[in-house]
């Protein structure tokens, strides 16, 4: 018997996706083209968040580090909370932490997705660092290894920084776009202008106008 | 020039450690007094594995990201696992059933076949215990993310070790035609009730494999130390249980060690079974059942007990599947 291609659709916010057979509170691996339309797995992610909005749930999507642009990890939960807060099902204090980022209540069984850092906290170390940073100018140094090397200059807490970056360079990711940046940081150096004054001309850094990403 | 003992690597580290304080003290003095207590869950052991019948989809999923890790990393792609098990039955055939130490298989039967068979249950728990060893490293970045079921992810990280061991199997089953057709010998007892003791045997050898895996696992994804320490045990391990040569030919006190080695009837059962050679007693079966049943418990009591805290404990950061020690 062949097997129907099931279809998708591509206008609902939600991708036209079948997302509570997901719901069940266990992890997903999704494929593009068999569980969620031909789109980029960052709208698949969208999808599942807008999905999970109106079941009155939360998602945690993630995307997979080998194969990003054919695979998303998806774990839907009952509610998010912050560290401190009780269980908003029914009000329960005592919660089991199963996990960094998730905890069930004992009492109600809901699955909970734990806040107590927020999305910053739960993101590896460099893409916070990025996160931490604005007004980013970005130019490309080239690719070494396994990584697009970039430098430029950003703002953090209102003070002008160098900033040196390592993004992900993997053959199937093409090139660094503002849309992935985040998702592709492997690792950020921060250095204060205030420690380069003695020896580098820092203002000449900020004068120079080719950007390659500006986030 | 102004010197400071502030590296960008300190202050990225001090400035991530800074924020995340920031934000849990804020969102635990929000809260106020009477907050909720989050307690550690630590599931029994019937729990555990409850759970991780409940996620068994996620088998085939580390199942073939695991076997796809290995695969995408080189350019021959799946060829090297056929090498592999290739180049290193042919080595072991030269060295020990060749010129070097000229051990000679029981009732003369080839060396290769003898071999084949012993590397089949070797290579289970030594290419298994080496590439779950790394199953947390390589599947780091979802792991930290999402809540899987500890204990599926260094069974089924063992991907390619089961592949690896796939494949000796086909070279035994050609060489076993060849040398049928070449001797009119036939080196296979095609009955259910030897069939059955071969592969029990060598799903014991995975099992204690498995077993040592989920004390070791998530010891890696934090240390990667304990690579170095099975790098030194494993060897010694190796020459301790009857795979390349017949248990018969041991004496004294090495002959006590291998039948003191749990792994030892595994893979004298699977030679039993196969080949209709080698021994094992009951006794020695009953042993081996028990340790490696002891061991796999223990080490779902270990994932259980602390896999949650030292994969969370361990550094954020890339997905890593280097296979340094691959060749082990």
């Amino acid at each position: 018997m062949r097997l129907r291609r099931r279809k998708f659709d591509l206008e609902a916010d939600d991708l036209g996706v079948d997302w509570e057979r997901w719901a069940d509170g266990r992890a997903f691996r999704l494929k593009r083209k068999r569980d969620f339309a031909d789109v980029e797995p960052g709208k698949a992610r969208n999808a599942a968040e807008a999905a999970a909005a109106r079941m009155g749930k939360v998602v945690l999507t993630t995307r997979d580090k080998q194969l990003p642009r054919k695979f998303v990890w998806i774990q839907f939960a009952d509610a998010k909370i912050k560290a401190g807060e009780p269980c908003p099902k029914c009000g329960s204090t005592r919660l089991l932490r199963v996990h960094r980022l998730y905890a069930r209540c004992p009492e109600c069984g809901a699955f909970l997705l734990l806040a107590a850092g927020g999305n910053q906290e739960k993101a590896p170390r460099a893409e916070r660092t990025l996160r931490e940073l604005s007004h980013i100018h970005l130019a490309s140094r080239g690719q070494e290894g396994d990584a697009h090397v970039y430098r430029g200059h950003a703002l953090l807490q209102d003070s002008p920084v160098f900033v040196l970056a390592h993004f992900s360079a993997k053959e199937e990711e093409g090139p660094v776009t503002v849309e992935d940046a985040f998702e592709r940081v492997t690792n950020v150096q921060v250095v204060p202008y205030e420690q380069l004054d003695d020896f580098a001309d820092t203002s000449a850094l900020e004068r120079a106008g080719d950007w390659d990403l500006e986030l | 020039m102004a010197m400071t003992s502030t590296t960008p690597e300190t202050f990225t580290a001090d400035l991530d450690s800074e924020i995340a304080a920031k934000v849990v003290a804020t969102a635990v003095a929000e809260a106020g007094p009477g907050a909720a207590e989050l307690i550690d869950h630590k599931p029994s052991l019937w729990e555990a594995l409850k759970e991780s019948w409940r996620s068994r989809h996620l088998f085939g999923v580390i199942f073939s990201a695991a076997l796809a890790a290995y695969i995408r990393k080189y350019r021959l792609g799946p060829t090297w696992i056929i090498l592999q098990s290739v180049m290193s039955l042919i080595g072991y055939t030269l060295i020990f059933g060749g010129g070097v130490f000229n051990v000679r298989a029981p009732n003369g039967m080839p060396y290769f076949l003898f071999m084949c068979v012993g590397m089949m249950g070797w290579n289970l728990f030594n290419a298994t215990l080496t590439v779950s060893a790394r199953s947390f490293l390589r599947l780091r970045s979802v792991v930290r993310e999402v809540h899987i079921p500890l204990i599926l992810v260094p069974i089924a990280g063992s991907a390619q070790a089961i592949i690896r061991v796939g494949v000796v199997f086909v070279i035994y089953l050609i060489s076993v035609v060849y040398y049928w057709i070449a001797s009119g010998t036939l080196y296979f007892q095609l009955t259910p009730k030897y069939l059955f003791m071969s592969f029990f045997g060598l799903f014991l050898c995975i099992a204690m494999a498995w077993g040592i895996s989920l004390w070791t696992a998530p010891m890696t994804a934090h240390t990667r130390d304990v690579r170095m320490i099975l790098r030194f045990v494993v060897p010694f391990w190796f020459f301790i249980t009857p795979v390349v040569y017949p248990i018969e030919q041991l004496h004294g006190k090495i002959k006590l060690a291998a039948e003191l080695n749990p792994l030892s009837a595994p893979v004298e059962m699977a030679k039993v079974g196969f080949l209709g050679v080698g021994s094992v007693s009951p006794g020695l079966m009953i042993y081996s059942v028990v340790a490696i049943c002891g061991v796999f418990a223990s080490g779902i009591w270990f994932i259980n007990r602390f896999g949650q805290r030292i994969v969370g404990l361990a550094p954020a950061g890339e997905d890593d599947d280097d296979d340094e020690d691959d060749m082990m």
